[in-house]
């Protein structure tokens, strides 16, 4: 698994220990599994860990919904 | 103002509706946002003349401000693309800076003009008088003088959307509209003028502009649901309002009992009065196939205050979430302060930024319902509970783990009862905090509640104030509201009953609505004899 995944998975369960199966689930806010508090704890620790800004705009469920568009907004905003 | 009432409940809007519908779809499809402009432009007219300026302000600034964000968006992508031979990485960066803040300030400009002028209209008063409160701990004799100026209608709810689709368009999710009459339809609409729903506009552009063919059963259901929305207000809202009235009216003379029935029927009819507001404008919509957002979900069988926030009034929750709450956490002030309270605190410490973000959310929300610091108290007594669950999150997640309890599960019925009271019993404290004239009044029927009084004169206020009958009968269609919101809650798990009742067969639809009309005519106008009342959230 690339470092990235697993860095998000990993700050994703810190957020919500009770989930297993992030990887699988592309319902994450649609679900109600990231709440708006949840996303915006997600948001401070990404910002940590990667060194970057996600603005307001990015908060669309294209990007949070699942591991992958996390990911693929992580790497977009690192460039 | 007009000399006769042309509010949702009169006659005058139903022959107004009935003009308009007609028209609407005897106008060719391209023209008909057009014919609903005019339309809604005479409707705000005839609702407050005077209100034209305020919403033309904000209509015009909204329009130029936001089609030069975009023309500048596509004209700095259009150079760049030009000229990406010759300009280093460098160059481009600072050239795209430089343009995007130029549509920065285009933004600010325009939420400036516009928050200014509710700011003015709205607040002006409770300015002065805070203002004159800390000039008298100086100087007693001197305080500046009111200006009474009257609230533009629906001035709450149009600048709210306008500021939404500014910021939307600024982070390009949406282009700017380039039609100015398509874009005056979408701030004055006049089914969701008054009172919302709050809309987005690539939410709703689509189903506004779109050129429907006629859907003979969207039109009856839209009428079915206008029938609803009448029924809620004027069978059961209005029947009870008069005792709220003369409950908060004369708090120090009410007995246990009326203290009680004034909290309980102001359960009853706010519910009642603004989700039939939303069901009438839903209908009207609907008749001209247009889809406005919902605004409420069943928000009394909620089991905590989070959750009937996400219920009750949607699309102004949904509203302050996406342009004040994610921007005020996420923003760097907001990360660094969750940053620094990290290393005291690690845990908590990862909430902060959500914390901050809520208690502005909160304070704003309770400003917004109202110019006074009841409504800000209204506000943060709300926040204060939701901050409090958000603490104890970890710790309900850990008790729902080791117990194995689950909410809204037959087998727990007792543990969701218990905390659907908690939840009735906090809405409680806070209707009485809302509706209450002075914050004394409020503890002094709060405590009401609980002493204990003779009732020889309850019986005769409510007859005298209501009328048996009425009450009863109002009280009864709740249950129907009730009943009707638990089916589409646990047997049609959130779907509305509404399509599920317009399939059933003719036998079954037609008593039903027959009774339906029977009561709007008989309890609704003619037989309560009691007044009718504007819809309550006109006056935000």
């Amino acid at each position: 698994m690339d470092n990235v995944k697993k860095q998000i998975i990993s700050i994703l369960s810190g957020i919500r220990s009770d989930v297993k199966d992030w990887e699988s689930n592309t319902q994450l806010v649609h679900s109600g599994i990231l709440d708006s508090l949840g996303i915006v704890e997600l948001i401070g620790e990404l910002s940590d860990t990667f060194d970057i800004e996600i603005p307001p705009q990015e908060i669309v469920y294209e990007n949070f919904d699942s591991v992958e568009g996390l990911v693929k907004m992580v790497e977009r905003l690192s460039e | 103002m007009l000399p006769f009432d042309f509010g949702y409940t009169s006659f005058a809007f139903l022959v107004f509706f009935a003009a308009v519908i007609i028209l609407y779809w005897i106008t060719p499809k391209k023209f008909r946002y057009i014919t609903l402009l005019i339309a809604s432009l005479a409707f705000y007219a005839m609702m407050s003349w005077q209100s034209l300026f305020f919403i033309a302000v904000t209509i015009i600034s909204m329009f130029f401000f936001a089609k030069a964000i975009t023309k500048n968006a596509k004209e700095s992508k259009a150079y760049i693309q030009e000229h990406k031979a010759e300009m280093s990485l460098e160059e481009k960066k600072a050239y795209k800076e430089k343009a995007k803040k130029r549509r920065k300030l285009y933004m600010v400009l325009a939420i400036v003009i516009n928050v200014l002028m509710l700011a003015v209209m709205k607040y002006a008063d409770f300015t002065i008088g805070n203002l004159n409160g800390i000039i008298h701990w100086f100087n007693p004799d001197f305080s500046f003088g009111f200006w009474h100026l009257f609230l533009p209608l629906g001035i709450s709810f149009y600048v709210f959307q306008a500021i939404g689709y500014i910021v939307d368009v600024y982070w390009g999710k949406t282009e700017a509209e380039t039609n100015f009459a398509k874009f005056a339809l979408f701030l004055c609409f006049f089914p969701k003028v008054m009172q919302g729903p709050i809309v987005r506009y690539d939410e709703m552009k689509d189903s506004l502009f779109g050129e429907h063919a006629f859907d003979y059963d969207y039109f009856v259901m839209g009428l079915i649901r206008m029938g609803w929305g009448y029924f809620k207000k004027l069978v059961i809202a209005d029947a009870l309002f008069t005792f709220i009235k003369f409950g908060f009216a004369n708090v120090d003379s009410l007995s246990n009992l009326e203290a009680f029935l004034t909290i309980l029927f102001y359960f009853v009819q706010d519910y009642c009065d603004f989700s039939g507001y939303m069901d009438i404008s839903i209908g009207i919509a609907m008749t001209m196939g247009i889809k406005l957002p919902e605004n409420f979900a069943r928000p009394y069988l909620s089991l905590s205050i989070d959750e009937y926030w996400r219920r009750w009034h949607m699309t102004l929750g949904a509203w302050f979430k996406d342009y004040i709450f994610y921007p005020l956490s996420v923003s760097k002030l907001s990360l660094k302060i969750g940053k620094a309270s990290k290393k005291i605190m690690p845990e908590f410490g990862k909430k902060v930024p959500a914390v901050f973000g809520l208690i502005i959310v909160w304070f704003l929300t309770g400003l917004w319902h109202g110019a006074s610091w009841n409504y800000v108290l209204w506000g943060l007594y709300y926040g204060a509970i939701i901050i409090i669950e958000v603490i104890f999150d970890p710790l309900t997640k850990k008790f729902y783990a080791v117990t194995k309890i689950k909410e809204r599960k037959v087998s727990n019925i007792i543990w969701s009862i218990f905390l659907w009271l908690k939840t009735i019993f906090l809405l409680g404290v806070g209707k009485i905090l809302f509706m209450a004239p002075t914050l004394s009044d409020a503890w002094k029927l709060f405590i009401k509640m609980f002493a204990t009084s003779d009732y020889n004169n309850t019986i005769t206020n409510l007859n005298n104030q209501l009328g048996y009958i009425t009450m009863i009968v109002a009280l009864f269609c709740f249950l129907g509201v009730i009943a009707v919101d638990l089916i589409e809650e646990y047997y049609l798990k959130g779907e509305l009953l509404l399509e599920h009742f317009y399939k059933k067969p003719l036998y079954v639809k037609w008593p039903l609505l027959i009774l339906l009309i029977i009561a709007i005519v008989w309890f609704g106008y003619y037989g309560s004899g009691l007044p009718h009342y504007e819809f309550g959230y006109i006056q935000f």
